[in-house]
């Protein structure tokens, strides 16, 4: 009993771990400064130019 | 008078969300930018297809997952592990005793199926809901859900460490996962 309550403890931390690394692996690319070529392209479009694309 | 405002220049607040979803389903820095590039430009160019009163940000997942898929199965982009580079990350016994390092939990989530990476990110990580998140992949809102409780079943199992593994033996169920004989 007190092995099976262990284990959930376990699984649960590693639940949680596993939530902490999905936000992580999100908000780590929010905080990333726009690369230039994507700022130029939104200055582009802003400005009313005809966007390329790629 | 004031100037009108342009509805599409709420495209540039959810750059950086679409940025962080790209980085997710093509796994490199670079193809993500050029990913949310070819986004914006068709959002913004097609904006007329947009619903007004609708979530502009899921519009925008949308439309940069269409590209994404309909671009790979153009140009076979596939990133199957055939080198068994991620296996074989996955399989070194880890740093430090039953703590997941983020560079594993990487490796891990980089080998799930483009499905479930999706998934965990749509709905565990960007605060979509789960019909949100089903619209966005054009799935039911089950299998939307299906797909969330493998994806996390799936990284449970290949992260999962043991006191054992303080010593670097890789646990039985990971090698099994990962198509590996524990004895050869």
């Amino acid at each position: 009993m007190a092995e099976n309550k262990k284990d959930r403890d376990k699984r649960s931390v590693e639940q949680d771990q596993i939530e902490v690394n999905l936000k992580k692996v999100y908000s780590d690319v929010l905080s990333e400064p726009l690369p230039d070529k994507l700022n130029d392209l939104l200055n582009r479009l802003k400005s009313g130019e005809k966007p390329d694309g790629r | 008078m004031a100037d009108k405002v342009d509805p599409r220049d709420e495209i540039v607040e959810h750059v950086p969300a679409l940025r962080a979803f790209a980085r997710s389903l093509t796994q490199n820095p670079t193809r993500a930018d050029d990913l949310v590039q070819d986004t914006v430009v068709r959002a913004w160019t097609k904006f007329d297809k947009f619903k007004e009163g609708t979530n502009l940000r899921a519009w925008l997942f949308t439309v940069q997952r269409n590209i994404f898929f309909s671009e790979r199965r153009r140009a076979k982009w596939e990133t199957q592990d055939t080198d068994g580079i991620h296996a074989g990350r996955l399989v070194q016994a880890p740093t430090q005793d039953g703590h997941m390092e983020f560079a594993d939990f990487m490796d891990a989530f980089a080998t799930l199926p483009d499905d479930q990476r999706e998934a965990l990110i749509l709905v565990g990580a960007s605060g979509f809901t789960y019909d949100e998140a089903a619209e966005i992949a054009g799935a039911a809102t089950g299998t939307m859900k299906s797909r969330v409780n493998r994806g996390r079943q799936k990284l449970m199992e290949l992260l999962k460490l043991d006191e054992n593994d303080a010593i670097g033996t890789p646990e039985p169920g990971a090698l099994a996962i990962l198509g590996q004989a524990v004895n050869g």
